[in-house]
């Protein structure tokens, strides 16, 4: 059951998704791996839309050079746990909302507990290797993962639905090269905003996934795109999931 | 044999279009169509290629959305109506 006090705030929202659609938000609990260029602009459209569960995870302190992107942080936040800062606005932004917040980093050891009970896990990483730990537990509890990777002016987005559409490892073999990328916080506001739309497209069952596409964004040349992409049925990840 | 060449950020920028029909000899393979890029588009041969002339890992080329690296590498055989694609993808957040 939604409230009175919901009814009023998701009025424009349910006018599209309808109570009931607004309930299975509410019903959510969604993992969001990252608090940096990506992962706050997802947990501030997903909180704002009212996801009854953010569970937001990240391991660094606010820099000054996050700053040009990483829109929860703010001046004053610089020195400060990143899960402290997007905690503090989210909860300020969406009071109706639970937000579960854990410092840690995102290892083999501990990804198993951060993954539990969640019904799908939004990517905000910036690594591949980060992004490839993810990508084996969602295709292992057969739950939706939400890509999404930025550089410069460009990104790319997908969503994984595990034995039916292609994992990260079928799509990307191999890692891109680690570097300090170059990137204007806009991209990160296109492509986290896209992966908020997704999101919020799986929990509430409307419209037609990036599953199976890659969705590519080019800020330089305005131009969005998106290719079909296949499983590879040797796959060392997704391979033995049939059809 | 007629073929679509697709291409993504930077390789969009070297090659100077998005999608290019291309007519192939039957047979090509993959390696034979970038070679042939590479000669008559300057600069892309450093987008592609490594120092030691192997293909950068990571850059993804697709054969109808498929990755080169799970069908047989640069030595794909190219068939009438494919779409390659060619893409470097990204990693930051
Ligand atoms: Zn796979």
């Amino acid at each position: 059951m939604i409230t009175d006090e919901e009814r009023k705030r998701y009025a424009r929202q349910i006018l599209m998704i309808g109570e009931a659609g607004q309930e299975r938000l509410k019903l959510a609990r969604v993992l969001v791996a990252g608090a940096g260029g990506l992962g706050t602009v997802i947990s501030l459209y997903l909180a704002a839309a009212g996801v009854g569960h953010l569970r937001i995870i990240d391991c660094d302190v606010v820099e000054t050079s996050n700053l040009n992107r990483q829109i929860l942080h703010w001046s004053g936040d610089v020195g400060r746990p990143k899960t402290a800062s997007a905690e503090e606005k989210l909860a300020a932004l969406n009071p109706l909302i639970r937000i579960e917040t854990v410092s840690g980093r995102i290892a083999e050891e501990s990804i198993e507990e951060m993954a539990e009970g969640c019904d799908l896990i939004v990517d905000a990483m910036d690594n591949f290797p980060t992004r490839y730990l993810l990508n084996r537990t969602t295709v292992e509890k057969g739950i939706p993962f939400i890509h999404g990777a930025v550089r410069g002016f460009f990104g790319q987005a997908t969503t994984v639905i595990p034995g039916k559409t292609p994992c990260l490892r079928c799509l990307f073999p191999k890692s891109p090269p680690r570097e300090v990328f170059p990137i204007i916080g806009a991209t990160c506001g296109v492509i986290g905003a896209i992966e908020a739309t997704e999101a919020i497209k799986l929990l509430t069952g409307q419209g037609e996934p990036l599953a199976g596409r890659l969705f590519l964004w080019d800020g330089l040349a305005g131009s969005a795109d998106s290719i079909t992409v296949e499983r590879d049925p040797s796959c060392p990840v997704c391979g033995k999931l049939k059809k | 044999m007629k073929i679509t060449f697709r291409t993504f950020a930077t390789f969009r920028e070297v090659i100077g279009a998005r999608e290019m029909e291309l007519t192939l000899p039957p047979g090509e393979k993959i390696r034979d169509l970038l070679e042939n890029l590479c000669n008559t588009h300057p600069g892309l041969r450093e987008h592609l290629f490594d120092a030691a002339g192997q293909i950068k890992p990571y850059i993804l080329i697709l054969k109808n959305g498929r990755s080169i690296t799970s069908l047989q590498q640069l030595d794909t055989v190219i068939d009438e109506g494919d779409v390659i694609a060619v893409f470097p993808p990204v990693a930051g957040g």
